[in-house]
């Protein structure tokens, strides 16, 4: 059948899925594949994440390989060629930074989160498409949709799974039986967007029949145009003491030239002896050093009338973000936030007076004494208007003036 | 200030070392808090006259820690700070000695920033796990989530974001995406 125009698609679809619904209500004890599916996103939505998550991460590839790359930003940067690759990661899932250390003892901070949680925001966040936007500032999007108001388990993360995923997106076709990756029963489902929307990725699941979990998901897409490549990546699921945890997967790349087959690419991992620490250290997640020279001599020493105050600007664009330090403190506080914040708009630190490469200012330095070195280096350095303040801990009184 | 487009107040200040109902409720806190006092008080008169001299008794007070998680660059830079004539006489004024001029000044400019842009992100923990009874943590963060809760209320576009597993003194580092997510939020609804 060939569909005219997107609505007249858009009102099949809804009469096919009014007909599914009741044919799914008439036959329960054969459920529609749609239905299937449905019951697993919504098993799905709500799972336990432990705070911590310590792992031992394999890799091995077959002409393909992935090494941490930090600059200009962080991400898994994909490279030709055959590798064997080991990391001990130790992730913390409230914001999923995460330590990795080779097998030569050499740390790296990166974004990274074993559980289900993680592979569902990747799901919201485009992972193949949108990849080349891999160092553009994250997208301020609205939190999560909620569609449970059960919170009494502050493990349990309600994470909008039906929304994101469900079976209003995806069109839902039955593959029958196949079996999980951890060798359990399950039912193999093939996914299609209900709107060909290229950023809907989710081509296959696996259900584990006995849990009514996602075992296994396939993300697929089409990239480039004349060379393109089919990428396709799978994540395993299983249950690790009582979390649905990754426990491996593979991502495979099959380069076509104006659609002949040019190679084909496979890496695959497994994540072992993975483990749930109640807590770790804050160094433990603590960002690896930047560069130290902006803070080791004075960035641009501005007079503001006989006494000089270093000021250090990065970025262009408004606002200009004024960042204020904390007491005792000096531009150096802000040396892991700024480099961040330079890539959105125009971010400026200094050293109050005393502090740093900043000269030193009359006694008492009370707030009314501050400010008005803040208003004078603004004035004298000419920053931009408008202003975001940020200040940190006593530099927030000052912002308040 | 004219032409502000947001705020954005980072763990802020507290006056916990300062306030009876802190040292009621956190003796161990409240000792640790005047010891410091005591040793910025010392360091300050010494810095006064003169820069501190490496390797003198007060150097050994005076001189900040090495971090281990700082470039030796940075430790460098810092170590030579505090030993700088008058960095210590001016931290002292700034953080104590001036301390009630300024809130003096906070309470009298006091006002309201309308529909101002505005985010607070707070830490899990004002103090590290561990280094304080669990009693005296939980008072301590009792005490100062009451306590912040109007500074939020400042704008009527006030916010509150929470920065787990992070602490007080090490929220900019550790929890730098937190902290950088928030400002961004702040810039793009300007």
């Amino acid at each position: 059948m060939i569909y005219r125009n997107a609505l007249v698609r858009l009102l099949v679809g809804l009469l096919v899925a009014i007909l599914v619904g009741s044919v799914s209500a008439s036959a329960q004890e054969t459920p529609s594949a749609t239905e299937f599916y449905r019951r697993a996103v919504v098993t799905m939505n709500e799972l336990p994440e432990p705070p911590f998550i310590a792992f031992r991460y394999e890799g091995t590839g077959a002409g393909l390989r992935i090494d941490l790359a930090t600059e200009p930003c962080e991400f898994f940067r994909w490279k030709l060629g055959d590798a064997r690759t080991e990391w001990r990661i130790k992730s913390r899932t409230s914001d999923a930074r995460a330590e990795f250390v080779d097998t030569a003892g050499n740390r790296t901070m990166m974004h990274f989160n074993p559980s289900w949680v993680q592979t569902y925001r990747q799901l919201r966040s485009k992972p193949l498409r949108d990849a080349h936007d891999m160092c553009a500032p994250p997208s301020l999007r609205p939190p999560d949709p909620i569609t449970s108001d059960r919170k009494s388990d502050p493990a349990v993360k309600t994470i909008g799974t039906v929304l994101a995923i469900g079976p209003g997106i995806y069109r839902v076709e039955d593959r029958g039986s196949a079996a999980c990756p951890n060798g359990h029963a399950g039912h193999a489902l093939h996914l299609s967007s209900r709107t060909h929307d290229p950023h809907h990725e989710l081509t296959d699941v696996i259900v584990e029949v006995s849990s009514m979990r996602f075992c296994m998901v396939r993300f697929g897409t089409r990239l480039g145009v004349g060379f393109t490549s089919d990428a396709t990546n799978e994540h395993y699921f299983a249950d690790v003491g009582g979390y649905w945890m990754q426990t491996g997967g593979q991502a495979e790349f099959a380069g076509r030239i104006v659609g002949v087959a040019s190679g084909h690419r496979v890496w695959r991992y497994q994540f072992v002896d993975i483990q749930f620490p109640t807590s770790l250290p804050a160094a433990t997640f603590a960002p690896t050093a930047t560069d130290p020279s902006p803070y080791t001599h004075p960035q641009r020493l501005v007079d503001i009338g006989g006494r000089k105050l270093n000021l250090y600007c990065t970025g262009t664009g408004l606002p200009t973000v004024i960042l204020e330090a904390g007491g005792g403190e000096s531009s150096l506080d802000w040396r892991f936030v700024q480099p961040q914040l330079t890539k959105t708009t125009r971010t400026c630190s200094y050293d109050r007076a005393g502090y740093g490469f900043s000269g030193r200012g009359p006694l008492p330095r009370d707030a009314a004494a501050t400010v008005g070195d803040l208003h004078a280096l603004i004035a004298a350095a000419g920053i931009p208007k408008p202003f975001v303040l940020v200040g940190y801990s006593n530099g927030e009184l000052y912002s308040r003036l | 200030m004219s032409e502000l487009g947001g705020l954005v107040f980072v763990e802020p200040a507290f006056e916990g070392n300062q306030e009876a109902r802190v040292d009621a409720a956190a003796p161990m806190f409240a000792r640790n808090a005047v010891h410091q006092i005591a040793v910025a008080k010392s360091c300050s008169a010494a810095s006064e006259n003169g820069p501190i001299l490496p390797g003198s008794p007060l150097s050994a007070t005076c001189v900040v820690p090495a971090d281990p998680l700082l470039p030796q660059a940075l430790n460098d830079m810092l170590r030579a700070q505090s030993l700088r004539a008058g960095w210590w006489t001016d931290s002292y004024s700034e953080n104590l000695t001036a301390i009630p001029l300024t809130l003096e000044e906070i309470r009298t400019e006091q006002r309201s920033y309308g529909a101002l842009p505005l985010a607070m992100v707070t830490a899990e923990n004002i103090v590290p796990p561990g280094a304080f009874p669990p009693a005296e943590e939980r008072s301590i963060g009792e005490i100062m989530r009451a306590r912040r809760l109007p500074l939020m209320q400042l704008s009527s576009r006030g916010y509150q974001v929470e920065a787990r597993g992070c602490s007080h003194g090490d929220i900019v580092s550790d929890c730098a995406d937190t902290v950088v997510d928030a400002i961004r939020a702040v810039v793009a609804v300007r």
